[in-house]
């Protein structure tokens, strides 16, 4: 099968938001699981807000995995058939792909968030909730980099197109 | 409504005699928050009048007490453990907690009570203990040689004979197969060959050994084999070959389990017997603590003691007649407002439905006793917002029926899993309602139904932007509320000022910009200039952040689309995988049934945690930063809550 330019670019694209976003919430998860394990060797009983707090970081992940699946039934390689995509419409997926990938690096400072409020949790449990919402503030750039790319995608036409 | 209780502040003078009486029957109310005197007592004016009130000389006693009973409840959990619930079972199918009955018992005779019944059961199983203890001290003791014998099993010799006779000794060792030659070696030369060896296999790579020498010579033999990586291995008192020692330590061993069990099954039975009794008075006595603690926050002067603490203004009257009729008129009862030093504690007050989101509110922290309490406003708001993040009316019934399981079962005993049942099925509902809207069946798989397609106003992956839209005029909504409730909460308390110079302008602003851009510019430049003024006159040279802060407040919103987009792709997602795998035959199939539930399991999972915290984030980081007050403290009555004890 013969492959459009376009289409390698947009697939690439897909490429790196996955990769990247994966790289940057293992980091998080791995931050935050590391200082979860402190936590329960002391107190296994919080292991559920640990738990909470150590998924928060997971969520780049999805976002990345999602900005994939979109660029991929964009360009028909989920769906069967390969569409001829025109080089600019793959060069505005991998943009796409990148912004996501990139943006998701947010999941390390969320991670380290997370671990230091796991470390609040174990003193003081009733800091629960605002432990979340500290972790959470990391991930609206996340969030705007998943935007980004959906309105590129939208503009040109990758989705609804 | 909208403000928490309204409080009144109570002091109390009475006959010190009568201070235990009307103790008791603040506690049986249950409505006073008692404060501390103390702080007041620095003051040089108070000083003169009042003295701190002596801590009672009960509160150490109760304390030794609670310590007997807590040793002794241990005591009984370790031989006959309770049975608990698990996780899932207490939280969605819990049995009715225990209730003891019991008429109240406090006070003096409640000491009494329980200094009788710790005696009673301590003497129950203080010997039981004792022999329990020599018999696993033996047990280990036997084990420990058991292990040494079997390392040496393989040797057959009289462990009678081991140790130093007349002229010879005749020591045991453990030692590596390698070390075996240079061994023979160093004991050759240090004995001038008057010695005996003797070496058998025993666990993997080692070798245990026979070394006869000269009595003469032990001396300086075995602290040179020690160099060489060999063992001495200590088996005194042993008779007979290893494996009748072994034997004569197993018979032992059987003896003392017997023993063992028999003495357990006394505390056991103790436990059978005592468990509720000791529980129950471990509950009095928490009572009666609180109650003789709650004295360290009065005052005194001679024969009078000084109370004061705060009230809900309903609860004023009962009180009152309460205190009066307890102490017989013998004392002075004040009732007044609180003024603006008075840190006043605060009571949440909603109606009925909106109480269990009280626990939102509460996450992040109390409002002030005077400013808004936010839960009405933060109900709907986070219902909305959770089900536009979720946007799956399948999803939507998953959460519906957890909630209500959640009601149904541990919500029945406790009311925070209610308060969390309520509020996790009324998002349910809300999300069965935007999903439909929305077109989300799992995804579009529900879309083959045609009455659930013809549901169907809105195509999230469809109409994205209109979707950003909507997303961002909700917020602005959402943040005009916030600001109209910090204007005019300010206007009610006489704050002119402050309600005009705070975010007025941003109110402003907005009709102005709409009239300029739709032609009528004359208006928009009134309301646009008022709007600067404002802006200007209250943040001088802060203005700029105020207007970029309310802009990156409202694009904040745009992440309700982004997570519902979230929400939509994943699903999609989940249903393409499962279709291609349809198609592969029988085990295809099987294996796409196994996705399409677990796919979307999962996505539920994942996405209704971020809706619920990303739903949280707006309200405390968005909507409440516009007009909420938090730092109150808790309102925290004496009272007398008892747990599992009920009273006859």
């Amino acid at each position: 099968m013969e492959l459009s330019s376009g289409a390698i670019l947009a697939i690439i694209g897909a490429a790196i938001s996955m990769g990247l976003a994966a790289i940057a919430s293992g980091i998080g998860v791995g931050l935050a699981g590391v200082a979860g394990a402190g936590v329960i060797s002391e107190d296994p009983k919080k292991f559920g807000p640990v738990l909470v707090l150590q998924a928060l970081p997971q969520t780049q992940g999805i976002y990345g995995f999602l900005g994939a699946v979109l660029i991929l039934i964009g360009v028909g390689v989920l769906g069967g058939v390969v569409k001829e995509i025109p080089i600019g419409m793959g060069y505005a997926a991998l943009g796409g792909g990148i912004v996501i990938g990139l943006s998701s690096f947010t999941a390390v400072a969320q991670g380290a968030i997370a671990a230091s409020g796991m470390g609040a949790v174990a003193k003081r449990p009733e800091t629960f909730g605002q432990a979340v919402v500290l972790a959470v503030m990391a991930e609206t750039f996340a969030i705007f980099g998943l935007l980004i790319a959906i309105l590129i995608f939208v503009g040109t036409k990758i989705m609804g197109g | 409504m909208l403000r928490p209780t309204r409080m009144k502040k109570l002091q109390i003078l009475a006959l010190e005699g009568y201070r235990d009486t009307i103790v008791k029957g603040l506690q049986g109310l249950g409505t006073v928050h008692l404060t501390d005197y103390s702080e007041k007592l620095s003051d040089p004016r108070w000083k003169e009048l009042l003295q701190p009130h002596p801590l009672s000389p009960h509160v150490r006693k109760i304390a030794t007490q609670n310590i007997a009973l807590n040793r002794l409840l241990d005591l009984f959990e370790r031989y006959d453990p309770e049975a608990r619930e698990g996780f899932f079972k207490a939280v969605f199918a819990p049995l009715p907690p225990k209730k003891l009955e019991s008429r109240g018992v406090f006070g003096a005779e409640l000491i009494e009570t329980v200094d009788g019944i710790v005696e009673k059961v301590e003497g129950e199983v203080e010997n039981p203990v004792k022999d329990l203890e020599k018999i696993e001290e033996e047990i280990a003791e036997l084990r420990r040689s058991r292990g040494l014998l079997e390392l040496v099993l393989s040797l057959e010799i009289d462990l009678r004979d081991v140790g130093e006779s007349d002229y010879l000794s005749v020591s045991i060792g453990i030692a590596p197969k390698e070390a075996l030659e240079s061994i023979r070696e160093r004991i050759e030369d240090l004995t001038d060959n008057t010695y005996y060896l003797g070496a058998r296999e025993t666990t993997e790579n080692k070798l245990v050994t026979v070394i006869i020498c000269l009595k003469e010579h032990a001396s300086t033999v075995l602290p040179n084999l020690r160099r060489l990586n060999w063992e001495r291995i200590e088996l005194e008192g042993q008779e007979g070959k290893p494996q009748e020692a072994i034997d004569s330590i197993d018979t032992r061993l059987m003896e003392l389990g017997q023993d063992k069990t028999e003495k357990e099954q006394i505390i056991v039975d103790a436990a059978r017997r005592w468990r509720d009794e000791l529980k129950k008075y471990q509950e009095f006595l928490m009572i009666e603590r609180q109650r003789q603690e709650s004295q360290t926050k009065f005052a005194r002067m001679e024969h009078i003691v000084a109370l004061e603490g705060w009230i809900p203004q309903h609860s004023v009257t009962r009180a009152v007649e309460e205190i009066q009729g307890v102490s017989n008129g013998a004392c002075v009862v004040d009732v007044s407002d609180p003024d603006d030093k008075d840190d006043v504690p605060v009571q949440l007050k909603n109606p009925k439905f909106f109480k269990s989101f009280e626990l939102l509110t509460r996450l992040y922290g109390l409002p002030s006793y005077n400013g808004v309490d936010p839960t009405l406003f933060l109900a709907p708001g986070f219902l909305l917002f959770f089900a536009i993040m979720l946007t799956d009316a399948l999803y939507g019934v998953i959460a519906l029926v957890l909630g209500m399981s959640l009601i149904r079962g541990g919500g029945r005993y406790n009311e925070a899993i209610k308060d969390g049942g309520i509020i996790l099925s009324s998002a349910g509902v809300a999300t069965i309602i935007i999903g439909a809207l929305s077109g989300g069946w799992f995804g579009g798989f529900g879309l083959r139904v045609p009455v659930l397609a013809a549901l169907q106003v809105f195509d999230p992956m469809v109409q994205v932007i209109a979707f950003l839209l909507i997303a961002l005029i909700i917020g602005l909504t959402h943040v005009n509320i916030g600001v109209v409730i910090n204007v005019v909460d300010r206007l009610k308390t006489g704050q002119v000022w402050k309600a005009m110079s705070g975010n007025l302008w941003f109110l402003f602003i907005q009709p102005g910009l709409f009239f300029f851009l739709t032609g009528h510019k004359s208006l928009g430049y009134i309301f646009i200039v008022i709007s600067l003024m404002l802006l200007f006159a209250g943040h001088k040279a802060m203005s700029m952040f105020q207007v970029t802060g309310f802009m990156g407040d409202i694009l904040s919103y745009a992440r309700l689309m982004a997570l519902g987009l979230c929400t939509t792709g994943i699903a999609m997602t989940v249903n393409v995988l499962a279709g291609m795998l349809s198609v592969v035959g029988a085990i295809g199939t099987i294996f796409a049934v196994i996705i399409f539930l677990f796919g979307h399991l999962f996505n539920f999972l994942i996405n209704a945690m971020g809706a619920f915290v990303h739903g949280l984030r707006l309200h405390y980081v968005e909507f409440f930063t516009k007009f909420y007050q938090s730092g109150g403290t808790e309102f925290k009555p004496l009272e007398m809550r008892f747990d599992i004890v009920e009273i006859k």
